[in-house]
C-alpha cells in the first residue's frame, strides 16, 4: 500500500515539475537534424520544442545556432540572449554572442571607474554566484544572531554583534548587486531587430521620414508602442520609431 | 550687437590696493562677477602684495554708446587710474541666432550656429570621406541636447566615429567664438557619381539674456561629394576591392607539425580604409596540393578611435598537411587602391616554410572539427540533456532557497524559544514547565513519606509550590512567600485563595517541627498544594 502511495506520489511530482517528453524529443531531433546538416528542420525541431513551454538555455542556444547557419543573425543573436537570460554563465551563447556583436561592430561600454569597483561583483559573478553569496551571507547573519542568544560571554557577545553588522551590511550590498542584475536581465524591456534591413523614422507611421538604418541583430530598447509601431532607442542616444514587426522583444 | 553678451576684465596688483567697483547700470549682469583674489610676497621688495582679477559677463540692453567710467586705485599714497571703456551696442539683427550659417561669408554672422567641414569633395568610390558637425556659439551657456534629423546620405555607407575633442575657442570674424564637435561621421561611398550627404539638424540650448533656457533647432550643411569609379586601367585580377593605405601580412602558429595535426594559418590585413566588404586574397594557390585547408574563422573591423578609420580585416584558416616533409606557403599577394597616389598597389606577405612529420593517419574526429569550422565562426550545439529546464537557471525561480530561508529562520526562531524558555522566564512552554516541576517536585514528597522521611516531605512540597509560583510569575527563584502572596494579590487572585496559600506555606512550615495530629493531615497538606495549583491554572 505504501509503495503504491510513493508511486503515485512521484508520478503526480514528475508531472508536475517535468516537461513533457516530446519537448526532449524535439530537442533531440533538433540535434539530429543540426548535425546532419539541415538547419531549417533543426530550427523547427527547436521551435516545437519551445512551443511545450520549455525555457531551456540550451533549447534556446541550439536555435540561435540554427539561426545562424540559416543567416538569419536577428533570430540567432536574440535566441543567444534568450540562452543568456535563462542562464547568464552559458559560455558557448556567450562566445557565440560576442562574434556577433564582433561582426555588427558593437564594443562595450566602458563604466565610469567608481561605477566599476562599486558594481565589481556585478561586472565579475553570474546571477546565481550573486544569489548564492547573498543566501550564504544571510545564512552567516542568522547564525550570528542566534549564536548571541545561546553564548552568555559578554565579550563573545559583544563581537558577534560587530559580526553580525559586517555581515549584514554584506547581506545588503550582494543582495542589491543580484537584484540590480537581475532587473536588468528581465526587466530592460530590450529588443532585437530581425528584419535585415529597415530604418528609424521620426514619428510613428510611413508617411515620417527615415531617420538612420537599422540592421538585423542590433539591441534596442523599446520606449513606447503605438499602434502597430514602437518608438526604440540606441545606446549612442539616437531615437526613433520602426515597426513592431521588425523587431522582437527579447 | 543687442542681446549678445560681452565680458570685462578688471586686475590689479599692489601692497594694500582695494578691488573698484565698475559703474555698469547700462547693461545686465549675466551672473555674479567672476572674483580671484590671491596674496603674494613680492621678492623683490618682500612685501605682501594683493592681486586680484575680476569679469563681469554682461549683456547690452538698449542700442546706443555707452562708456564705462574710468576705475582708480591707491596703493602706497598713489593713485593708478585706468582708460575709460567706451561700448557700441548695434540694433539686433532679428534673424541672427537663427540665420543660416553661410561659409561664404555672405550672411552675417549668427550668435550659433553649426558648421559642416568635410575633408574631401572629391573621391573614388570605397575612399573614405570625413564630415564633422561642430557648434559654434557666442553664447555665454550654451548646451547641445540631440540631433533632430539625420540628414541620410544615399549611396554612401557610414560610421560614427569618437568624439574626444573637447570645447575650444576660435575667432571668426570679429568674434570670439567657443566650438566643439558635435558629430563626426566617415561616409564610403559606394556607387560613383554626385552625391549629396544631407544636412543633419540639431536641437541646442542657450541661456538668453533673461536668464532663461532657449531651444533652437540648428541646421548644418549638405555636402556635395563627386564619387569618381575606380579606374580600369591597372587593376590587379585579384583586387581586393580595398581602398586607402593597407600593410598585409600572413603567418602560422606553428612550423613543425605532424601530419594530420591542424596548423592555423592567418592573413591579415590592416591599414587607413573601411575593412568591410575587402576580399581576402584566394589563398587556395598558395598551398601545396597535399595539404587540406578549411576557412575557420573571419574577424572584421572598423576602429574609428582617434579621429580616424583604421580597419582590419583577418581570417583564420586550418592547413592540415598530409604527406611528411617540408612545404612552402607560398608569398600571397593582396592589392588595394591607393586614393592618395591614384593608382593600385600591391602587397606581398612572406614565405612561410613547414615542416611535416609522420604522424598518426586521419581520424574522423579531425576530419568532422574541421568541416564543423568549415565556414562557421560560432560555436557547436549542446549536446544531448536528460530534461529540459521550465524557467531557466537563476536559483530564486525554484522553491529550495525559499525552503532554505524558511527553515534557517524556524530554526533561528526555535533557538530563540528554546533559549527563552530555558531562562524560565517567559514563553508559550513556562506555564508547562512551572506545573511539570511542581509535579515533580510533589512526586519526591511522596516519594520521601513513603520512605519516611518527613522532613523532605514538607520540604519537597514547599519547593513544588514556591517554583510553580517564582515561574509562573517570572519572579527570581529566591523570591519569598511574602513577596509571592503580595504580588498574586494585584493579579486579582481571590482572597479566599489567598489565605488558603497562606494557611498552607504556615502549615508546611510549623508541620516539620509538630507532630501530626492524625495519618491524614500530612496528606491533606499535598492535596491543598495541588487544589491551589489548579485554581492558579485558572487565574494567572
Amino acid at each position: 500500500m505504501k509503495r503504491t502511495a510513493y508511486t503515485v506520489a512521484i508520478a503526480l511530482a514528475c508531472a508536475l515539475f517535468a516537461l513533457p517528453a516530446s519537448a526532449i524529443d524535439y530537442y533531440r531531433e533538433g540535434n539530429d537534424a543540426y548535425m546532419a546538416g539541415n538547419f531549417d528542420l533543426a530550427r523547427e525541431r527547436y521551435e516545437r520544442a519551445l512551443a511545450e513551454n520549455a525555457r531551456d538555455a540550451n533549447l534556446y542556444y541550439n536555435l540561435g545556432n540554427a539561426y545562424y547557419r540559416l543567416k538569419d543573425i536577428g533570430r540567432a543573436r536574440l535566441n543567444y540572449e534568450r540562452a543568456l537570460r535563462a542562464n547568464d554563465m552559458h559560455g558557448d551563447a556567450r562566445a557565440n554572442m560576442a562574434h556577433i556583436r564582433e561582426t555588427l561592430g558593437e564594443r562595450d561600454e566602458e563604466a565610469h571607474p567608481l561605477l566599476s569597483v562599486f558594481f565589481a561583483p556585478y561586472y565579475s559573478f553570474s546571477l546565481n554566484v550573486l544569489a548564492i553569496a547573498a543566501l550564504g551571507l544571510f545564512s552567516a547573519l542568522v547564525f550570528a544572531f542566534g549564536a548571541f542568544f545561546v553564548i552568555p560571554n559578554e565579550y563573545v557577545r559583544k563581537a558577534l554583534v560587530w559580526t553580525a553588522a559586517a555581515l549584514g551590511a554584506l547581506t545588503l550590498y550582494f543582495g542589491a548587486q543580484m537584484v540590480v542584475k537581475y532587473r536588468i536581465m528581465y526587466y530592460n524591456n530590450e529588443a532585437i531587430v530581425i528584419a535585415t534591413e529597415t530604418s528609424a523614422h521620426s514619428g510613428a507611421g510611413e508617411q515620417y521620414e527615415p531617420v538612420f538604418p537599422l540592421t538585423a541583430g542590433m539591441k534596442v530598447q523599446i520606449v513606447e508602442t503605438e499602434n502597430a509601431w514602437i518608438r526604440i532607442a540606441l545606446s549612442s542616444g539616437l531615437s526613433g520609431w520602426m515597426r513592431a514587426g521588425d523587431l522582437e522583444r527579447i | 550687437m543687442l542681446d549678445e553678451p560681452f565680458t570685462i576684465f578688471l586686475a590689479a596688483q599692489g601692497v594694500n590696493i582695494r578691488a573698484p567697483e565698475p559703474d555698469l547700470s547700462a547693461f545686465t549682469l549675466l551672473s555674479p562677477p567672476t572674483t580671484r583674489a590671491t596674496l603674494e610676497l613680492n621678492r623683490d621688495t618682500g612685501r605682501y602684495e594683493r592681486r586680484f582679477a575680476y569679469s563681469y559677463q554682461l549683456l547690452p540692453r538698449a542700442p546706443g554708446l555707452f562708456v564705462i567710467d574710468a576705475l582708480s586705485i591707491e596703493s602706497e599714497g598713489k593713485t593708478y587710474t585706468t582708460d575709460p571703456i567706451t561700448v557700441r551696442v548695434r540694433e539686433k539683427d532679428p534673424d541672427a541666432a537663427l540665420s543660416f550659417y553661410d561659409p561664404k561669408g555672405t550672411q552675417p554672422l549668427p550668435i550659433v550656429f553649426v558648421e559642416t567641414v568635410v575633408s574631401k569633395r572629391t573621391v573614388y568610390v570605397g575612399e573614405p570621406v570625413y564630415v564633422e558637425d561642430a557648434v559654434w556659439t557666442r553664447y555665454p551657456r550654451t548646451a547641445p541636447q540631440s540631433k533632430a534629423k539625420d540628414g541620410g546620405a544615399e549611396g554612401f555607407w557610414s560610421e560614427e566615429i569618437r568624439i574626444t575633442a573637447n570645447a575650444v575657442t576660435k575667432e571668426r570674424g570679429d568674434f570670439v567664438y567657443e566650438t566643439w564637435p558635435i558629430l563626426r561621421r566617415v561616409y564610403f561611398p559606394l556607387t560613383a557619381g554626385q552625391k549629396t550627404i544631407g544636412a543633419n539638424e540639431y536641437i541646442v540650448d542657450v541661456m538668453n539674456r533673461l536668464e532663461e533656457v532657449e531651444r533652437l533647432r540648428l541646421s548644418a550643411q549638405a555636402a556635395k561629394i563627386t564619387v569618381r569609379a575606380l579606374p580600369d586601367e591597372g587593376r590587379p585580377a585579384e583586387f581586393s576591392g580595398a581602398v586607402g593605405a593597407f600593410s598585409f601580412s600572413a603567418r602560422v602558429n606553428i612550423t613543425t607539425v605532424e601530419t594530420y595535426s591542424p596548423i592555423t594559418l592567418t592573413l591579415e590585413a590592416k591599414g587607413d580604409g573601411n575593412a568591410k566588404g575587402m576580399q581576402m586574397p584566394d589563398v587556395r594557390a598558395a598551398i601545396p596540393k597535399h595539404a587540406d585547408i578549411y576557412e575557420s574563422k573571419t574577424f572584421e573591423r572598423n576602429d574609428c578611435s582617434g579621429g580616424r578609420i583604421r580597419g582590419t580585416k583577418r581570417v583564420e584558416y586550418l592547413v592540415i598537411p598530409k604527406r611528411k616533409g617540408a612545404f612552402v606557403i607560398a608569398p600571397i599577394t593582396f592589392s588595394y587602391f591607393s586614393p592618395s597616389e591614384n593608382a593600385y598597389r600591391a602587397t606581398e606577405s612572406a614565405q612561410i616554410v613547414i615542416t611535416a612529420l609522420q604522424g598518426e593517419e586521419p581520424s574522423e574526429t579531425l576530419t568532422a572539427r574541421a568541416d564543423s569550422l568549415n565556414a562557421l565562426s560560432i560555436r557547436h550545439i549542446a549536446g544531448d540533456t536528460k530534461r529540459l529546464s521550465k524557467r531557466g537557471s537563476f536559483i530564486f525561480f525554484y522553491s529550495f532557497p525559499y525552503v532554505y530561508l524558511f527553515l534557517l529562520l524556524i530554526t533561528l526562531g526555535a533557538v530563540i524559544v528554546v533559549k527563552r524558555e530555558s531562562l524560565g522566564t517567559k514563553g508559550f512552554f513556562a506555564k508547562g514547565r512551572a506545573k511539570n516541576e511542581a509535579k515533580a517536585a510533589f512526586e519526591r514528597a511522596r516519594a520521601n513519606r513513603a520512605n519516611g522521611e518527613n522532613d523532605g516531605y514538607y520540604s519537597e512540597i514547599e519547593k513544588g509550590l514556591s517554583r510553580y509560583l517564582t515561574l509562573r510569575l517570572h519572579l527570581p527563584r529566591s523570591a519569598s512567600k511574602e513577596t509571592i502572596c503580595s504580588l498574586l494579590s494585584v493579579k486579582e487572585i481571590p482572597k479566599r485563595t489567598l489565605k488558603k496559600l497562606e494557611d498552607v506555606f504556615e502549615a508546611l512550615e510549623y508541620a516539620r517541627y509538630t507532630p501530626a495530629k492524625n495519618e491524614r493531615a500530612p496528606l491533606a497538606l499535598i492535596k491543598k498544594a495541588e487544589e491551589l495549583i489548579t485554581a492558579f491554572e485558572e487565574r494567572l
